[in-house]
């Protein structure tokens, strides 16, 4: 009689680019989203949390771990930005993570994806994009922050980018608890995604545009 | 038959081990942790050693309060209890919602100690105490509140409401982690909680070479308190296990003479280490009581303070300041503890003199000390309403839903139908309105059950459950009224289909499949009818931000529907059953076994259902939802997600969740005391045991803003882990299961379906917080 999960996958960008400011932000977003969510009763009682960086190369930093156990990465800013290298470790954390549902168990809520660059991939990233968008492994959100972002190279991985137009500290802010509002209200039930609007989100705030 | 087993320090090893003190590389033989257990002073033993921890950690926090002023704490002591408040500090700072913990722990000391309008605000003081308890990092203290607070008699009484409510939290963990007091797995957070304090614990113990041994010896003098009481008379022994006597090896020197050294404050390393250091005692009243101060300390005693019994028995260390729980039920549990350790002729210490030499527990076991000792087992509140709040349905959405409902009836051949449904966790977390539905009706000699989880996402869907069921079960009712099951000899062949149609071959069975898909075809339409009626709503538009439109409507629907028959003069049950979503319907057969009647919701991922739309109810094939089912039936059980959901996987979980509504009194048992006496002489349990001493757990219910009540929830999970025995054979002894309704009831109301609501509205599993619908028919025991 185990609960269901619902699995919380950040992809967070550990580039080069980030360093500084920016990168400190991201650290200041993690810590608030996981203040929150622990204040949550429900999010307490079904979210795990998990963040892959990705920088020259990607990294599961945290594996699918519950609230009250989830321990905060150190995040570091330096590198590339091996993009498709996370989109390839996304999805084999979410293959082995994530309990699919059968007669015999009760599957985890869809995952929710929530990934975040603020530049170009330096790598291959095109195929494993596509391969992410057919396989509808969860319902992705994906950020482009900052200027130097590419918000068309998301819409390849999902059809739900957001845009953040600066990597100001309280952009960042904002989108983090944009995402924690998120996680919040998605544990419910909905009908089959293919008839209309997938995830019933809470409007993100000014700073978040999403991009039709 | 009074009884002198002891603990060998073979025992008191695997004690240490199992509460982390000792790594478990140390200990591979404690292996008969369970021998262990059913030792007959364990439970006794367990408490003394939490109690003494737990009392430690109340004076840890007392001290620095400023409580204890008229003592002048020893060197060594001090040096103690800054240990114990660095590393609770830590532990604070580590983890927002301990701290968030932590200030419940103090909201409700100071609510305890009826603190209102002399100080501050409750803020204030909260975020003082906190400060100097060094628990936040602010330096900016503004001292007049600390004044304010320090002067007088208040201080006196927060002070004690805030260390017993921390003293309790760490009494709670010891129990938990030496399975001492529950009797079935408490909520996931009372165990993070519980894991995290003691490995705070365990912590202290690595970093400081001296605290593992000072563990030690509180658990050595937690036993010299027991087991010394009376003089040892080896041969005396009553027919209980005796776990020294079981390993191999040379019996083990037992205490106290192979005492080593006893517990003692001073044995912390410390340059100034001379004297002694006697702690003081701090005010052992009720903290609602204007208690006089003791006037010194007293150098004779090393214990340290004990917190009063009844402060320890709050367990209310939660954020949202919930009352205590009612006392009188503690006082009865108390009392059947009571009872029960007499009966088993270990009530700790009936003021007989310890035997013991060791020098650092002189201690009197007095009988404010028994009665405290027995007062302290209150029943554990798991933890699991904390965080979720209490909001009433909203008075200003339109169209409410009430927050319950509860009825019963009979089927035309006398067999009872009871049905609740309740609103969910969540939504009385977000004052919102419940979503489920449900109706039962009877026609000629049918009878019809429907059920209807409105989508969570759709705001109006408390609407369309309420109207599907109805059009459903009206249509059902209309149209099977007069419809009669042709006499067959043999069932075999009756449910042949048709491949083009998916239509039954046999007229009178295609003519109740198309009964069935007609309901749902006229439930879809009253589902356009309510969206219709309400499209030019100004109210509802508003709500909405839109029109509103069917999808604002989304719900399940699941219908059942009975026909007694007679095969060759041999009675049995007629079901049908089809359902759009999730949910179950399950026949319950006479052995206690299930049979589910429709396919469990095993889609890739949670929470993507269908709904009741006309796309579906037009597909070609909806005739093949419709299940037949042919067979003896005990019940039928017919819920929304909401219950299905915490009995799977559905096959064997519809079983247990009817075992479970048998233990808890909503459906009965038949079993006479002879026959439950002959059940249980298996197992190591007499039905004397079960009545003092039954296997529910307390589960907090919240009914409004203000009360939370402990309801006894009893599942088979926890009966067969008391009998020791296998849920299936538990499942099918209708004896067993009468045996482990003895003891408190679940309410006052014996009325099968407030039963039935009280149930559903209080079981806890974790990551559940939806609406929970439940219908049952069911035949009653023959007598």
């Amino acid at each position: 009689m185990a609960g269901r999960r619902l699995p919380v996958y950040l992809v967070l960008d550990t580039s080069g680019s980030m360093s500084g400011e920016p990168i400190e932000a991201v650290r200041q977003g993690v810590k608030a989203l996981l203040a929150d969510l622990r204040g949550d009763p429900q999010a307490l009682e079904t979210a795990f949390l998990s963040v892959i960086t990705f920088s020259s190369s990607a990294l599961q930093v945290c594996p699918l771990t519950e609230l009250m156990q989830f321990q905060e990465p150190n995040l570091d800013a330096g590198g590339a930005t091996s993009f498709g290298e996370a989109l390839q470790m996304l999805t084999e954390c979410i293959d082995r993570e994530v309990q699919k549902g059968s007669a015999q168990q009760k599957g985890d809520w869809k995952p929710l994806i929530f990934i975040m660059t603020d530049g170009q991939p330096t790598d291959n990233w095109e195929q494993r994009a596509d391969q992410i968008k057919s396989r509808k492994i969860g319902n992705i959100i994906a950020c482009a922050a900052g200027p130097g972002a590419d918000e068309n190279m998301l819409k390849r991985v999902t059809e739900m980018v957001v845009k953040l137009n600066t990597l100001q500290p309280e952009a960042l802010r904002q989108f983090f608890k944009w995402v924690s509002s998120s996680i919040k209200t998605t544990s419910q039930k909905i009908a089959p995604s293919n008839d209309g609007a997938p995830l019933d989100l809470p409007p993100p705030p000014p700073q978040i545009v999403v991009v039709p | 038959m009074p009884s002198n087993v002891w603990f060998s320090e073979v025992e008191v090893r695997a004690i240490l081990w199992k509460l982390g003190v000792l790594p478990d590389s140390q200990n591979h033989d404690v292996a008969n942790w369970s021998s262990i257990q059913r030792n007959v002073n364990f439970n006794s033993i367990v408490k003394v050693v939490a109690r003494e921890l737990a009392s430690r950690y109340g004076y840890a926090i007392r001290l620095p309060l400023g409580d204890l002023s008229g003592h002048v704490a020893g060197q060594n002591e001090v040096v103690f209890l800054q240990m114990i408040l660095t590393d609770l500090a830590r532990l604070v700072n580590e983890d927002s919602f301990t701290s968030m913990k932590v200030a419940g722990i103090i909201e409700e000391g100071i609510r305890q100690a009826g603190v209102r309008s002399q100080v501050p605000s409750r803020e204030r003081v909260v975020q003082e105490i906190r400060g100097k308890l060094g628990m936040t990092g602010e330096k900016d203290l503004r001292l007049k509140p600390w004044e304010v607070l320090t002067t007088g008699l208040l201080r006196e009484r927060v002070v004690d409401g805030v260390a017993d409510a921390f003293a309790e939290t760490f009494n709670l963990a010891f129990h938990y982690r030496l399975d001492a007091r529950f009797t079935s797995p408490p909520s996931q957070e009372v165990v993070r909680l519980c894991d995290r304090l003691l490995s705070s614990i365990v912590g202290l113990s690595k970093t400081h070479g001296g605290v593992s041994e000072r563990i030690a010896g509180i658990v050595r003098q937690g036993l010299s308190r027991l087991v010394f009481k009376k003089s040892p008379a080896p041969g005396g022994m009553g027919a209980m296990p005796k776990p020294q006597q079981a390993p191999v090896k040379p019996a083990p020197p037992r205490y106290p003479n192979a005492q080593p050294a006893p517990y003692h404050y001073p044995q912390l390393p410390s340059p100034g280490a001379t004297q002694p250091a006697p702690p003081p005692k701090p005010s052992p009243q009720a903290p609602a009581a204007a208690a006089p101060k003791p006037s010194a300390p007293q150098p004779s005693s090393t214990r340290p303070a004990q917190p009063t019994g009844s402060d320890m028995n709050k367990l209310g260390p939660t954020p949202d300041n919930k009352p205590t729980p009612k006392k009188d039920e503690h006082e009865q549990y108390a009392k059947d503890l009571k009872a029960q350790e007499a009966a088993m002729g270990t009530a700790a210490g009936e003021g007989e003199k310890p035997a013991t030499d060791a020098p650092a527990a002189p201690v009197e076991a007095s009988d404010a000390d028994s009665a405290e000792l027995v007062e302290v087992a209150a029943p554990p509140a798991p933890a699991a309403a904390a965080g979720w709040r209490y909001l009433p349905i909203p008075d200003d959405q339109p169209e409410p839903h009430t927050e319950y409902d509860a009825r019963d009836s009979r089927s035309p051949q006398g067999m009872p139908i009871i049905g609740a449904r309740v609103r969910g966790k969540k939504h009385k977390h977000d004052g919102t309105n419940c979503d489920d539905s449900f109706e039962t009706a009877v026609s000629g000699n049918w009878t019809i059950l429907a059920v209807a989880d409105g989508g969570g996402s759709a705001k109006f869907a408390r609407l369309g459950s309420k109207a599907a069921c109805s059009a459903a079960v009206d249509y059902l009712r209309e149209h099977l009224n007069d419809h009669e099951i042709k006499t067959r000899d043999d069932w075999n062949d009756a449910f042949t289909f048709d491949p083009a149609t998916a239509l039954f071959n046999e007229k009178d069975l295609a003519y109740v499949q198309t009964a069935m898909h007609d309901a749902f075809r006229a439930a879809c339409d009253a589902i356009k009818g309510e969206v219709k009626q309400r499209q030019e709503s100004e109210e509802h538009t508003k709500f909405l931000g839109k029109p509103i439109e069917f999808r604002d409507l989304y719900t399940t629907l699941l219908i059942a529907i009975h026909l007694p028959i007679t095969i060759r003069d041999v009675k049995r049950d007629l079901i049908f059953a089809c359902a759009v979503g999730d949910g179950m319907v399950s026949v319950i057969l006479e052995d206690g076994s299930c049979r589910l009647l429709m396919t469990p919701d095993s889609g890739e991922f949670s929470g993507e259902t269908e709904f009741l739309t006309e796309k579906i109810v037009e597909q070609a094939a909806f005739p093949s939802r419709v299940r037949p089912f042919i067979g003896p039936m005990r019940a039928i059980l017919s819920m929304t997600d909401g219950v299905s959901d915490d009995y799977f996987p559905n096959e064997p979980g519809m079983a247990l969740l009817y075992a479970d509504l048998i233990l808890n009194g909503i459906v009965p048992v038949k079993a006479s005391d002879e026959e439950i006496d002959a059940a249980l002489a298996a197992t190591q349990v007499s039905r004397e045991e079960l009545k003092v001493g039954d296997v529910a757990t307390g589960v907090e219910r919240v009914t409004s803003a203000a009360v939370r009540q402990q309801v006894p929830i009893r599942t088979v999970a926890a009966l067969a882990q008391r009998l020791k025995l296998d849920v299936d054979k538990l499942i099918a002894s209708p004896a067993l299961l009468a045996a482990g309704r003895l003891g408190r009831p679940l309410c006052d109301s014996d009325d099968p379906k407030e039963r039935l609501q009280v149930w559903l509205d209080s079981y806890h599993v974790r990551g559940s917080f939806d609406d929970r619908t439940l219908v049952v028919l069911h035949r009653e025991p023959q007598a």
